[in-house]
């Protein structure tokens, strides 16, 4: 807490009394409420723009595509935007409080109109939200991306503040956050691992998804939960107006999607499916011990959502993924995720929202091993059950107000092994772990005046560890000195953080604003990997009486400006963040087999700070945009590198992502995005000795070196075929790494093999250009 | 989640059977490159080892480190102090051999007794304690085969019966036709303790044939030691690259590099069928 000293509660729930008090004191206003949708598919439409001209008020569609506008008594023009949809004008006379549903017509692809019609404005400038980005499908569609699946994961990362954890590891980095800190959900459920085939493709299937939402600092109080970031990933609700099946056939995967109405306008339904079949190829082989390999993936997302009344609205969706990697009959390894959401939407008034989630969220990991009398089985799992209940009210011109509260259930199955009899393992089972996490947020976007927005709020959560369970008392050296034990249900410990929220946005004129925020993060569940790369297999922990709670500060400050009229926007935006009770483990830890898993952690602080600039164009025949993200990212954890601070392992100097897209005519899009970053930090050896006969390395300061610096040409094109009445296709041609760029994903030092007795270092690169071809189509 | 795959007859990971299946189909590439190393100041490395076996003095290795673009050789150091403690009663003294060898053939180890090394050396004092277990034995090696494609693994499996109770670990040391194997084998019975153990030792650097001859030796080895040679294969021998690189826990105390070790051996010879 840098600046407000430490507020308490008390004094954040005065505050918003006192603004909510002054403003109803203020003038007579009626408020105008409805639903934004698309005209075409019936679909909600989140974050459109509903502003009333020539005033300085508006607002914008909430994620269920609910707006509420309030306005002193009087006759209006509305307007009506949102990138990728023509804009709309409707006239009111607003004498009382009036529901208007808005239809908007998709954008005609035809060019000239596109070129040249202003935007409508961008949200970036208004409001006081600093680090925020949306993508829409639309705008990830023609970028290039490895084997032409489209990913949005991958494609956030070519966006600043969002770093790739490179190639063949799945997670990113935002902001000098490890990347089990970011908060990664599907409609509103958490994924605990976003990722298929060991990270080069992401558990969302692009076909699925409407839009998505990520918050790199002052994430708003309903989100809490993890340090960095908030990806907020939401589903297609299903086209209710017609039957639409579309898919695609690609070098590795096949997808599927089919949506239609259940009732026309009322209701609809959306199944979609993806799986990779690059081992059918194997099975192609005549040899049994490459035919009996596995490695695929498939996802199925479904959603349903049913119109209860003029107030009233349900949602069902899912997603149920897996990934299958077998070798042989050595081993095989299967993961995946699966969750459920069911929303309840109400209305209760023009300026009361509500929306009721009961929510499911799984991922688990099998892995059978077989080798010679040697037979077992792991099983790991984590599974959340979350009720959440979110109300946004319209208070009146000045204030909106979010606030509600939230209920996670958490059990955690380390890890069971079953064994049969002749195996030289024994069964174990590792003690299951449950906790609750409970929260309350409250927030207050305050419209000072025209120009001055303030946004306050506060979350405060309560995490509790809960028996059945053993529970350890650890000395200094992390040795277990006491053990108790827990009844079922018994509270083990509680932690409680107050979480304050606090943003202002300054807007100079209609192109120009300044936004400051601070936020606190706190983080209770936490990834534990002792290896470099992630791994389908790290463990979930939860906080408990030796493991604290993660804690973060951010500040930020961000200048957002509109340039020639408003087609291309530039965004600087400058952080500096602090991490306590971050955790690593002792060297030589074995974190799997180990029951007392506190005993192989470690816990320490980090920092990090940077500068984030990017340039964007957003409309017209080229469209893209330039990022750039200079940083620093520090660790200082206890025990290691002599308790000294060290650049944590994502922590790149410079990183810059260019992405254009060019619709050169009607049939043919071109596209290329290049990036380059600083190599990771990485330890190498300055030094070696003899042991046992053998080489062995000395090691002094932790990631004092730098792996190679990377960089990468991805080049796309989108041939639009013949369109028929209702039938379109394309056919999508990609090259991933086009200049065949050897990345190092791992340099190693061994003794030489063309000298003997010297030491050499061995880079390796794991592909160099990748080309791929796809069909899709729509009909 | 490292123990488990060294499991397999492989030894892979996941992320490494993903990276063969990659460079299957795109084919990946190894470049040796040229990487400015900075030089460290020196460090002192211990290496003590006291046996049951009579046939193995008692021998305690003293080095430094080197440049990594030194040769790989052992810089011994002269003119230390070195004297091994059994059971906080016999006091033996080791003798300089070799430069930066001593060693003694005064005693042999005990199983169940604990030994104290201390080494003085320009003014410096090195101490750690091992504990030495007493004998498993080596049941039988066998070899088996993991075939993948054309291509024919043989892997080396040792049987052994590990006695119930927590906290047996072993160290094994495979030579292939007199060839010490570069693979660092440890195991400790965390996941069988008390069961019949076949655990294959997937050799890391040459395949292994019909009609070599693979001599497999199996120590008995404490705790502390077993941390070492863990640690050691997981994060310093520059290729692994599972962990984050780091030296070795070491159960000297003061600022040396190594480890003392008292175990109990046996071992098996067998022709590659």
């Amino acid at each position: 807490m840098i600046l407000i000293g430490k507020p308490t509660l008390k004094w954040m729930i005065s505050a918003m009394f006192l603004f909510a008090i002054q403003s109803i004191m203020a003038q007579r206003s009626y408020t105008i409420s409805g639903t934004v949708k698309s005209r075409k598919t019936g679909e909600m439409l989140i974050g459109s723009s509903i502003r009333a001209l020539g005033q300085n008020t508006g607002a914008s569609s909430n994620e269920y595509g609910f707006y509420s506008l309030s306005l002193a008594g009087g006759t209006y023009k509305l307007e009506i935007s949102m990138l990728g949809k023509i804009t709309d004008t409707a006239a009111i006379d607003l004498t009382a409080n009036k529901i208007l549903n808005i239809f908007l017509l998709d954008e005609d692809k035809s060019l000239e109109e596109v070129i040249v019609r202003a935007g409508p404005k961008t949200r970036s400038i208004s409001g006081t939200q600093t680090g925020f980005e949306r993508l829409s499908i639309q705008d990830i569609k023609n970028i290039p991306v490895l084997f032409g699946e489209k990913d949005v994961l991958k494609t956030i990362q070519l966006l600043p503040g969002i770093k790739s954890a490179g190639d063949g590891n799945s997670g990113f980095y935002v902001r000098g956050g490890a990347a089990d800190q970011n908060q990664i959900l599907l409609d509103e459920a958490n994924v605990y691992n976003a990722s298929h085939l060991l990270g080069f493709f992401s558990t969302f299937n692009s076909d699925a998804i409407k839009d998505v939402t990520v918050y790199k600092s002052g994430m708003p109080a309903q989100y809490g939960g993890r340090l960095s970031s908030v990806l907020d990933i939401k589903m297609n609700d299903g086209n209710n107006q017609d039957y639409q099946v579309s898919g695609g056939i690609g070098l590795i995967s096949a997808k599927l999607n089919v949506e239609g109405p259940i009732q026309k306008d009322q209701s609809s339904f959306l199944l979609t499916g993806r799986r990779t079949y690059a081992d059918v190829f194997l099975k192609a082989s005549r040899d049994s011990s490459i035919k009996n390999n596995t490695l695929n993936f498939y996802d199925l997302n479904a959603k349903l959502n049913y119109q209860l009344g003029a107030k009233d609205k349900l949602y069902l969706s899912g997603y149920f993924g897996k990934d299958n990697l077998g070798f042989g009959d050595q081993f095989s390894l299967g993961w995946g995720n699966s969750t459920g959401t069911l929303r309840w939407n109400h209305i209760f008034n023009s300026k009361l929202f509500s929306n009721t989630s009961l929510i499911f969220s799984n991922y688990n990991y099998e892995i059978q091993i077989v080798s010679g009398a040697n037979d077992f089985n792991i099983f790991s799992q984590i599974r959340d059950i979350h009720l959440k209940q979110d109300y946004q009210l319209n208070l009146n011109s000045r204030n909106n107000i979010r606030f509600g509260w939230s209920s996670i259930y958490h059990t955690v199955r380390p890890g069971e092994i079953t064994a049969s009899q002749s195996s030289g393992i024994n069964s174990i089972s590792q003690q299951k772990k449950y906790s609750w996490e409970n929260a309350v947020y409250a927030t207050d976007n305050y419209k000072l005046s025209d120009a001055l927005s303030l946004t306050y709020g506060f979350r405060l959560t309560a995490f509790s560890v809960l028996g059945k369970g053993d529970y350890y008392t650890l000395n200094t050296d992390g040795q277990v000195i006491d053990t108790t034990s827990y009844k079922s249900g018994e509270v083990v410990k509680t932690y409680f953080n107050l979480e304050p929220r606090l943003a202002l946005g300054y807007q100079f004129n209609s192109s120009s604003s300044v936004k400051f925020s601070y936020v606190r993060n706190v983080q209770n569940m936490h990834l534990i990997s002792n290896s470099t790369s992630s791994s389908p297999t790290d463990k979930w922990v939860s906080s408990n009486n030796n493991i604290k709670p993660e804690t973060s500060d951010q500040l930020a400050v961000g200048y957002y400006k509109n340039l020639w009229n408003a087609k291309y926007e530039l965004t600087l935006e400058t952080y500096y963040k602090t991490m306590d009770n971050q955790i690593d483990y002792r060297d030589g830890a074995d974190v799997f087999s180990n029951e007392t898993i506190e005993t192989e952690l470690l816990y320490g602080k980090g920092r990090a700070y940077g500068i984030e600039m990017m340039l964007r164009k957003k409309f017209g025949r080229f469209t893209g945009w330039a990022s750039y993200t200079l940083s620093k990212t520090e660790r200082r954890i206890r025990g290691i590198n002599n308790d000294q601070w060290y650049n944590a392992r994502q922590d790149r100097t410079h990183d810059i992502a260019l992405v254009g897209m060019y619709q050169y005519n009607k049939k043919w899009t071109f596209s290329a995005n290049w990036v380059y970053y600083t190599g990771d930090a990485v330890t190498f050896p300055n030094g070696k000795y003899i042991i046992g006969g053998q080489t062995v390395y000395y090691y002094t300061n932790r990631n004092d070196y730098r792996m190679p610096s990377y960089h990468r040409l991805d080049l796309g094109a989108t041939l639009q075929l013949k369109k028929r009445k209702k039938f379109s296709s394309e056919l999508a041609f990609s090259l991933y790494n086009a200049y065949g760029r050897e990345n190092a994903y791992a340099i190693t030092f061994r003794d030489s093999k063309s000298e003997p007795g010297k030491t050499e270092a061995v880079r390796v690169a794991l592909f160099r250009w990748i080309p791929s071809i796809s069909y899709n189509f729509k009909f | 989640m490292v123990n488990i795959f060294s499991w397999t007859y492989t030894g892979i990971r996941p992320q490494g059977l993903w990276a063969i299946a990659l460079a299957l189909a795109l084919g990946s590439c190894e470049k040796v490159i040229n990487i400015p190393i900075n030089n460290a100041t020196k460090r002192m490395v211990i290496e003590g080892t006291i046996s049951d076996a009579a046939s193995e003095p008692a021998t305690v290795r003293i080095s430094t480190t080197n440049n990594v673009t030194d040769e790989n050789v052992f810089e011994g150091v002269s003119g230390a102090t070195v004297t091994i403690q059994e059971n906080n009663v016999s006091v033996y003294t080791l003798n300089e051999t070799s430069a930066g060898v001593y060693q003694s053939t005064a005693f042999t180890g005990i199983p169940g007794a604990v030994y104290t090394m201390v080494v003085f050396i320009g003014g410096q004092s090195f101490r750690a304690v091992s504990t030495l277990p007493q004998l498993v034995p080596l049941e039988d090696v066998i070899i088996d085969e993991f075939v993948f494609g054309s291509d024919v693994t043989k892997t080396i499996i040792p049987s052994y019966h590990d006695p119930a109770g927590k906290g047996n670990s072993y160290r094994f040391v495979v030579w292939v036709n007199g060839m010490q194997d570069k693979g660092i084998y440890a195991h400790n019975d965390d996941l069988s303790d008390g069961k019949e153990v076949t655990r294959p030792l997937p050799n890391s650097d040459n395949k292994i044939k019909t009609g070599d001859s693979v001599k497999v030796e199996m120590q008995c080895i404490d705790q502390q030691v077993y941390d070492y040679w863990y640690s050691l294969g997981e994060s310093a021998t520059g290729e692994n690259q599972s962990a984050t690189p780091a030296n070795p826990v070491s159960n000297i105390s003061g600022e040396a590099l190594g480890y003392f070790s008292a175990y109990s051996t046996n071992s098996k010879t067998i022709i590659v069928p």
